[in-house]
């Protein structure tokens, strides 16, 4: 059985001894600190898994150690438990309001102590329970998603395999050149559906949003970013006889992000865009940045059939299933979901609009320093 | 079988990666190996395809 930690902070020292003595006796295992900031410095290495804390302290209060414990993402669920003498409702207010979890006032009774932290420490493992659970949930939901939307395109490399490997086949130059190249072309779409679906995962277990922490730099040059974006999907444009136009002044704004992440959301927008398009038709990519609330905007346009207006939102729902009925433009696949999400990282958000005239216009909208997107409703 | 999303990848990845590989070795390796390349890709295909399976069915809750 697993002692919980327990930091205990506390300027008077006889006070502190006690506690410490009272917590071991009941089963924790105490760190005592003699201040707020002895308690800082010892923090990162006790990992305790509960803080218990006077108020009044002569070099930083309690309020003030709640606050620094709290800013620091990992703690922020962090149980913490205030001890105080002053029991004035402002107090106990004050303390909620910063993010404590409990109140217990001096003088108490050791119960009184011990039930506020073995209640707090129950609530926070259930709450850690529940998201396991629901990340396991998570997990097992994806896994039948991904194996029914695998089972065609796997259905269909397998037949090639089976054609190629066959020896009483037999396959002329061209016929084989053939075979290999949808074998290929098969392959290659098995691989990003798989990429997808992981990201997808990703996405949902926040580890992507610990990849955009660690990769995220200034991005200074959109305008490139984006013209990359688009000329590598110049020959898919070209094999479909869509016309792929990019419209963006030569300086967008300096945008915080993790690039890659940025470009693939956008090259969705494009993919999808491409895809949805009549022959002939164009896909207009837009950038521009807007001053008034400091938002730097993609838009991606096609002229395709438009998208069916009471499925706006569904559009980015993800783990989706084609419905063949309908004909106007539907969520395609996880990508749009992904996209969303991607942008999300970045504080940014992704829309959908029936186009004036024609078509469907995708719009990433994207903060730059200080900024935030405007919610459609 | 996987059930940890870090096992799924894993466990996705090398097939994958073997199916590439051979297929490149198929456009551009000695013809006379053309044959072996092809049993295997399909029995990459096959171990791809079972792998699948098994997530699907660990998703749904049953034994694999």
């Amino acid at each position: 059985m697993n002692r919980s930690t327990v930091l205990v902070v506390e300027d008077d020292e006889t006070l502190l001894a006690v506690l410490g003595e009272a917590l071991a006796h009941a089963g924790y295992d105490p760190v005592l600190a003699s201040g707020a900031g002895a308690a800082l410095a010892i923090l990162d290495d006790a990992a305790p898994d509960i803080i218990v804390s006077d108020i009044v302290m002569p070099d930083m209060d309690g309020y003030a150690l709640l606050r620094a414990v709290r800013a620091r993402p990992a703690l922020a669920a962090l149980p913490f438990v205030f001890l105080t003498a002053r029991g004035d409702r402002e107090d106990v207010r004050e303390g909620m309001a910063s993010g404590a979890d409990d109140y217990v006032v001096k003088p108490f009774e050791p119960s009184e102590l011990l039930r506020a932290i073995a209640s707090r420490l129950e609530r926070r493992e259930s709450i850690e329970a529940a998201q396991r659970q629901a990340r396991q949930d998570w997990v097992q939901t994806l896994s039948v998603a991904l194996h029914h939307q695998l089972r065609t395109p796997l259905a269909e490399v397998s037949a090639y395999a089976e054609l190629l490997a066959d020896p009483e086949q037999a396959l002329g130059g061209d016929e084989l050149a053939d075979l290999v190249r949808g074998l290929d072309h098969g392959v290659e779409r098995l691989g990003r559906l798989v990429a997808d679906f992981l990201l997808l995962a990703d996405l949902g277990a926040g580890r992507a949003a610990t990849d955009v922490e660690a990769r995220r730099r200034p991005i200074a040059d959109w305008p490139g970013l984006l013209r990359r974006v688009v000329d590598a999907r110049a020959d898919a444009a070209r094999d479909r006889d869509v016309r792929l136009r990019l419209d963006c002044p030569e300086r967008l704004p300096v945008l915080d992000g993790d690039e890659t992440y940025l470009a693939d959301a956008v090259g969705r927008l494009v993919d999808n865009a491409v895809r949805f398009s009549p022959t002939g038709g164009e896909v207009l990519v837009r950038a521009w940045a807007r001053e008034r609330d400091r938002l730097l905007v993609v838009s991606v346009r096609d002229q395709g059939r438009g998208l069916d207006i009471d499925d706006l939102e569904r559009l980015f729902a993800p783990l989706q299933r084609a419905d063949p009925e309908r004909h106007a433009r539907q969520g395609s696949g996880n990508s749009l979901a992904i996209c969303r999400g991607l942008v999300a990282l970045h504080g940014g958000d992704v829309t959908a609009s029936n186009a004036p005239g024609a078509g469907t216009e995708f719009r990433i909208e994207l903060p730059v320093a200080g900024g935030t997107p405007e919610r459609r409703a | 079988m996987p059930q940890d999303l870090d096992e799924i990848r894993h466990a996705l990845k090398s097939p994958l990666t073997s199916l590439k590989l051979y297929l490149g070795l198929l456009e551009t390796g000695p013809p006379e190996r053309r044959a072996h390349y092809l049993a295997a890709l399909r029995g990459e295909v096959d171990r791809l395809a079972e792998l699948v399976d098994a997530i699907g069915r660990s998703g749904r809750g049953r034994e694999p």
